[in-house]
């Protein structure tokens, strides 16, 4: 993502600057600066590839309608992320697909302590991408945006819009059910 | 953020919790400090350390979906700004605003006959007070407590009802203070009514209701509201 690039972040700014003026020229720069990202979030996030091309535009339909809303407190791409959070969550909810994890908002405290074993048993990438499957949007939302878009976890707190602790318990469920998951995998590939 | 305990052994607890943006180097110079440290004598954060590179480096190396090319795409978007937004009618646009998982709740378990019967019934009922002719002179058959009208009289007159072990004299003096006429009574349920002359001022009627209210000896005491009949209305 465009953390500390400046310049990146100075240049998008003012593509928001036209885009409020509607400049659909500059619409289309932001949009192919941001396609890439955007359908690789939404589709890790949905985990439904039907989906992707909609959402995206949904999220740049409402960068055009809303840009004067942007009050620059943040950097634009969290802004942009916050939307495509928003919009894919809501997508999912209309095909009746999502349902929160309540095990996701336990509190930060109440988990303390719990340690496992890890992911020694990482080693094919197949394996991992099944074991994504398991987890819930809202933690992939947390992997991608750590891993992937390179984020910090105040950042994603921000977009996400929850508590840091609630990013922090995300990633941690995340990490231990994937854990299982890929210890599942391995003990039944050694039982065949 | 929140503040980290400098002792490389008392903070395992929260730098557990700060290792996965470690390992994508977005911690600030308080929380990378305290993990640096930290994880020199915390074996169990460098074996999670390992875990979540290689958790990293998997997530970064996961495919993405094959999706239509941008500019394609693109010109899908531009041709959705270009459509001039639909005019609905207020009723149409205050149901467009639900969501889509909103309708489904709505009229998820409704058949499409069913749903454009029940369209079709709001629609008629919504048209016809519009068209049909009304004559505001026909009235109504019915008469309700909302839209009755006061006897032109009611506003000189009182119905009153006393206790019934009040002394004939009692009764006597307070019909007296009234300044009123006894108009009728008592009737079967020992009720009077009074009547003021023409000329007596609406504040001194309900001054006189307001002394048989305060008196022990009355039971009731109330304007003489009663309704209009239907043929009264009419022959107005």
């Amino acid at each position: 993502m465009d953390t500390g690039n400046s310049q990146q972040e100075q240049h998008q700014r003012a593509l928001i600057q036209r885009i409020c003026e509607r400049d659909q020229s500059a619409l289309e720069l932001l949009y192919h600066n941001y396609y890439p990202r955007l359908t690789r979030f939404i589709g890790r996030y949905t985990w439904r590839d039907e989906l992707i091309a909609e959402v995206v535009n949904d999220v740049m339909f409402t960068v055009w309608e809303k840009a004067e809303t942007y009050n620059h407190q943040c950097q634009l791409s969290t802004w942009i992320f916050g939307i495509a959070y928003n919009k894919a969550r809501q997508a999912l909810r209309n095909i009746n697909q999502y349902s929160e994890d309540s095990l996701e908002d336990i509190a930060l405290d109440s988990m303390l302590g719990i340690q496992d074993s890890g992911l020694k048993q990482l080693e094919q990438q197949d394996l991992l991408e099944s074991a994504f499957k398991v987890l819930s949007p809202d933690q992939r939302a947390v992997l991608e945006l750590t891993y992937f878009q390179g984020l910090h976890y105040s950042e994603i707190a921000e977009l996400m819009q929850c508590p840091e602790n609630t990013v922090k318990t995300r990633m941690h469920y995340a990490r231990k059910a994937l854990s299982i998951e890929l210890k599942q995998h391995a003990d039944t590939f050694l039982n065949e | 953020m929140n503040d980290i305990d400098d002792s490389p052994y008392s903070t395992h607890e929260q730098v557990v919790f700060l290792l996965p943006w470690y390992v994508n180097n977005t911690l600030q110079a308080q929380e990378l400090h305290a993990v640096t440290q930290h994880l020199k004598v915390c074996l169990l954060c460098k074996r999670e350390l390992s875990n979540l590179r290689q958790l990293a480096n998997a997530v970064q190396h996961s495919p993405s979906a094959e999706v239509a090319a941008p500019t394609l795409a693109f010109a899908q978007l531009k041709q959705r700004l270009e459509t001039p937004p639909a005019q609905p009618s207020p009723e149409i646009a205050e149901v467009s605003t639900l969501s889509r998982a909103a309708k489904h709740r709505l009229l998820g378990k409704w058949t499409a006959p069913q749903v454009l019967a029940l369209a079709a019934s709001v629609a008629l009922a919504l048209v016809l007070p519009r068209i049909l002719p009304w004559d505001s002179s026909w009235g109504t058959a019915y008469r309700t407590l909302s839209d009755a009208q006061v006897k032109p009289s009611a506003a000189h007159s009182l119905r009153v009802i006393f206790k019934a072990d009040t002394a004939p004299e009692v009764l006597k003096s307070l019909l007296a203070n009234t300044q009123a006429s006894k108009v009728l009574g008592p009737d079967t349920q020992a009720m009077y009514t009074l009547e003021f002359n023409d000329d007596v001022a609406q504040p001194i009627i309900l001054e006189k209701l307001a002394q048989l209210r305060q008196n022990a000896q009355v039971v009731f005491a109330e304007p003489n509201y009663g309704l209009v009949s239907q043929s009264t209305v009419l022959a107005q």
